[in-house]
């Protein structure tokens, strides 16, 4: 399949890698994944130790009010600006959309009156400087821009490996002008690792459909939520992809964790794991599993398909048998559920 | 100078932001002025009768209009000191509606005091504007078509009837446009092509139509009633002994989807895209012929000729008018609707051609897919419309709501047992008998559904699945059609893009020709002497169409009629004592309207009728010879240093 999404211009620094709690507490191989790829492609960056949450969760869950999330994000683009590095790199869709979502407020000028009149109390103001210096882009479209320096670097290939992707919903749905490639058929995942020889799918059924985890919802209507990751998970399994491609943490609970425990409760099999793009191009470009892409956090066992691309020995029992046999899910209710 | 200032109120809209009183005092103190007025419509009745008194009573030899803009009302108050015997440049205006009151609602004082500047500045510069020469010009009483379509064809007719020699130019091999694709059009149900075939019939037979098909307009140069076009023709391969008889596309072996049954059909390379065609002439495709042979061998008029070439002609019109309709928005824009990756997801288009009785399966609604009845069919309306997304377009197609409710209603014809639902936005039926219409279709037991969807999936036998939420109720649906059809809206064709290129004209954000004013003047051009209609202008129904092809055909006749027409006052002049001689307006002319006289008194001299007064010579003109009449450097510097 060609590569479709349009080029972008290279930034070799000035990037802030804007940390998420969600890839934090859940998958911190997708930062490291991250970071590691950073600095294989040589683009320069920083994380900022007094960077806050973008409140994305609790403001989706209704407990934190819009000017509250709106300040902080006004006080992260001051960081970003103050130290040089105004181009904020997101981990998470969700993260990338509330602060965009806040820089388009904070152009009404009695928004930018109220924030400031908060931030004034901590020495800082939300101006047109920081305004015309702040981008927010996903790290996704941060590697797209050095995309042409991959083939060189690739150390794994991975012929014959079907991926599609999940596009994130607040990176493709909340600005879906401002998305590199199409809106309705996102394919930078799968083009980032073309590279690496991949099959990428393209567009498929329920490819534009929701993780189902809408924040709150996985846990007030479980029965709802799951089901829309059901309706994914069987069209992806008619085409016989081997990995699903996320780019927001969020969704990857929703599919990782609950994965094995929808395939138990239906009798279905889905037989293709979840991996974060960052990880996959990672392993690609010849990464640990382990140290750099963190596959010990995830609940589905990924041993088999990580011997099938050669980054396990063959044949090799890797991890201990709580970790390495499956399904390590929390349900709907938060219980934990070992080794079903 | 002896300068009436006159200021409309215009119903309001001036005077609901500016006090025109205290405008009216202040103007009475600008040099040259010697009486000041104030009207409710000073282009009305009682505006012009207030301007002649004053000028027969006062001796004005200026008038200075403070009113709407120069484009808006302009001709109207030129025209006024025409017949007052002022001469050609004796009006100064003074913008004060869109350039004031219109854009400072919000703030009346400094709208004021801006109005003040303007009436100003239209006072200094009246003080210069001297009589303007013009000169009459030849007619040629012929006219360019461009597009055989339904509108080009409505056109021709009436102008041929006029007496006028028409040109109609077609890039496809017949005439027809898409009216020829349809099965049957709304509210009537009549039948497309009984109404298309006499057209067509009536402007094959017409003495005064030359058709020329797959022929392109590649170059317009001079003036309104003398238009120099290039036309290229390409070749046919097959001469006009050609009976139409078919039997060389029996044996041609090449094959193609077929462009006039949108891909419902196969063609062979050597093909006529329906019976009735105009001419009735087969045509090769050379991008897709073998050069076998084959139908050399069968040819019995021995019509097949492979030497033929690309022909470029030249010929001379008084006037142009652009009916180059639209096409279908490409649906695969849309990539979750599936268009072109599932074969039982088709546009309108595509579905006329198969209820179509002379269609592809002779009427009957089959699957692409299997071939299998198709008894549930879903409608999905708006697609690539009222969509402000990357992939759509923003403006309504205007008749797709209509053309979904017509392919339903026959679908509910042809079988009462399948089911139809529509699912729309708004359904829109503006327009005669439409609303009765829907009305109608909706007893015959179409389904209407208020709702879009995301996503149509297909399942493994081909039929497909679509979720809604029927936005009326609230009710989720989740249903699995045989065919999904989709109302893909209205673009701008190839052929507009192209003639707005060689034509110079303006299109708007969607690419549609850009009339001259949308209510005043609405099938004028931004170019004297070019004229649009039909679907080339915007989307719109059938009637519409011939109804604006009709109007663009009266305005060739009020422009043809005079015999005679006269240039433009705001042209380019040159001064010959003062020009140098340097050529550097002859370079930079975009309309070749200014040439060098030979040495040794080499000097520029400009055709007047060619010059569109665009300035670009005089803004180079480094000796200051050239000025464009009404824009001197005297009236600008005037205007601008008040």
């Amino acid at each position: 399949m060609a590569v479709t999404t349009p080029h972008l211009p290279r930034r070799d620094g000035g990037v802030l890698l804007f940390r998420s709690c969600l890839v934090s507490a859940e998958y911190p191989g997708i930062e490291a994944a991250t970071k590691w790829l950073f600095d294989r492609l040589g683009i320069e960056y920083i994380i900022h130790p007094d960077q806050s949450c973008c409140t994305g969760l609790g403001y989706y869950s209704d407990v934190i009010p819009f000017p509250t999330t709106e300040a902080i994000a006004a006080r992260n683009a001051c960081l970003a600006v103050e130290c040089d590095h105004p181009t904020v790199g997101y981990l998470c869709s969700t993260c990338y959309a509330v602060n965009k979502k806040a820089q388009h407020t904070l152009a009404l000028p009695e928004e930018r009156a109220k924030t400031n009149a908060v931030l004034a109390r901590i020495g800082r103001t939300y101006d047109d400087r920081v305004d015309a210096a702040i981008r927010h882009l996903h790290v996704l479209e941060i590697m797209w821009g050095a995309h042409t320096s991959l083939p060189e670097l690739v150390r794994r290939r991975l012929d014959g490996i079907r991926v599609a992707t999940h596009p994130a919903c607040h990176y493709c749905k909340v600005f879906p002008d401002d998305v590199t490639g199409e809106a309705e058929n996102f394919m930078l995942p799968e083009d980032l690792l073309e590279p690496a020889g991949i099959t990428a799918t393209g567009y498929y059924n329920e490819k534009t459909t929701h993780c189902g985890a809408g924040f709150r919802q996985r846990f007030i209507n479980p029965g709802i939520s799951l089901a829309v990751t059901q309706q994914k998970l069987r069209r992806l399994s008619e085409l016989g992809v081997d990995v699903l491609l996320h780019m927001c943490p969020n969704c990857h609970v929703q599919f990782d964790r609950f994965h094995d425990l929808i395939a138990a409760r239906t009798g279905e099999t889905y037989p293709f794991v979840h991996l974060h793009t960052q990880q996959l191009l990672a392993l690609a470009l010849g990464a640990d599993p382990d140290t750099v892409c963190g596959v010990a956090t995830h609940s589905q066992d990924l041993e088999p398909f990580l011997e099938r691309i050669g980054a396990r020995p063959r044949g090799r029992v890797a991890l201990p048998v709580s970790a390495g046999t499956g399904v390590h899910a929390t349900t709907a209710s938060g219980e934990r559920q070992e080794g079903q | 100078m002896r300068a009436g200032v006159f200021l409309c109120e215009c119903g309001g809209n001036i005077s609901g932001v500016l006090d025109l009183t205290a405008l009216a005092g202040v103007a009475r103190t600008y040099e040259g002025v010697v009486t000041v007025a104030v009207q409710q419509f000073l282009c009305g009745t009682e505006g012009r009768a207030t301007i002649a008194a004053a000028v027969e009573e006062r001796g004005l030899d200026h008038l200075v209009i403070g009113a709407c803009s120069r484009r808006f009302q302009g001709p109207t108050f030129e025209r006024l000191a025409r017949e007052l015997h002022l001469g050609e440049n004796a009006v100064s205006f003074a913008n004060l509606r869109e350039g004031c009151s219109f854009v400072h609602r919000d703030d009346p004082e400094a709208a004021q005091a801006k109005a003040e500047k303007i009436v100003g500045a239209a006072v200094a510069r009246a003080a210069f504007q001297a009589d303007l020469p013009r000169q009459r010009t030849f007619l040629h009483r012929s006219a360019l078509i461009v597009g055989g379509g339904i509108a080009g064809m409505s056109a021709a007719e009436e102008l041929a009837e006029a007496g006028i020699e028409v040109h109609l130019v077609e890039r496809e091999q017949s005439l027809g446009g898409f009216m020829a694709r349809l099965a049957k059009t709304f509210p009537t149900e009549d039948c497309a092509m009984c109404s298309l075939a006499p057209r067509l019939t009536a402007t094959a037979t017409d003495a005064r139509i030359h058709i020329h098909t797959l022929t392109e307009v590649t170059a317009i140069s001079g003036p309104p009633g003398e238009f120099r076009v290039q036309l290229t023709t390409q070749p046919r391969y097959v001469t006009e002994q050609c009976v139409g008889c078919g039997q060389c596309a029996a044996v041609c072996p090449a094959t193609a989807p077929s462009e006039f049954d949108l891909g419902m059909d196969e063609r062979r390379a050597i093909w006529r895209p329906f019976t009735n065609a105009v001419p009735a002439t087969f045509a090769i495709d050379m991008s897709l012929c073998r050069r076998c042979g084959a139908c050399q061998k069968v040819c019995p008029a021995d019509a097949i000729d492979f030497s033929q070439e690309e022909v470029t002609q030249e010929i001379t019109v008084g006037a142009i008018i652009v009916a180059t309709g639209h096409r279908e928005f490409n649906a695969a824009r849309k990539i979750p609707l599936g268009w072109g990756r599932f074969a039982n997801v088709l546009t309108q288009g595509q579905l006329a051609r198969l209820l179509s009785a002379a269609g592809p399966t002779a009427g009957q609604l089959r699957r692409p897919s299997d071939g299998a009845p198709a008894k549930k069919v879903l409608m999905l309306q708006c697609v690539g419309s009222r969509d402000c997304s990357a992939t759509g377009n923003e403006h309504c197609s205007a008749i797709c709501c209509l053309f979904a409710t017509l392919h339903a209603s026959l679908i509910k014809q042809g079988d009462p047992t399948a089911e139809v639902t529509i699912a729309y936005t708004d359904l829109r039926a503006p327009g005669k008998a439409h609303e009765e219409y829907y009305r109608l279709v909706q007893q015959r037991g179409v389904h209407y559904l208020r709702g879009r969807t995301g996503e149509v999936q297909q399942e493994a036998d081909g039929s497909l699945t679509v979720r809604l939420e029927d936005s009326a109720t609230g009710a989720k649906v989740e249903n699995t059609y045989d065919l999904v059809v989709l109302s893909a809206g209205l673009e701008a064709s190839a052929g507009t893009t192209q003639i707005a290129r060689v034509a110079s004209l303006q299109q708007d954000r969607a690419g549609f020709i850009k009339e001259f004013h949308p209510k005043l003047r609405p099938v004028d051009t931004q170019r004297a002497g070019i004229f649009v209609c039909g679907t080339a202008q915007g989307p719109k129904s059938i009637p519409d169409t011939i109804a604006q092809a009709k109007a663009a055909a009266a305005r060739v006749l009020a422009l043809l009629a005079a015999g005679f027409a006269l240039t433009s006052a705001q042209v380019a002049f040159s001064d010959p004592a003062v020009c140098l001689g340097c050529g550097v307006c002859e370079a930079v002319c975009p309309q070749a309207a200014v040439h060098l006289t030979s040495p040794p008194d080499a000097h520029a001299v400009v055709d007047a009728s060619v010059c569109r007064g665009c300035g670009i010579c005089a803004a180079e003109c480094p000796s200051g010879a050239i000025q464009v009449g009404g824009y001197s450097d005297a009236e600008l510097l005037a205007e601008a240093t008040v």
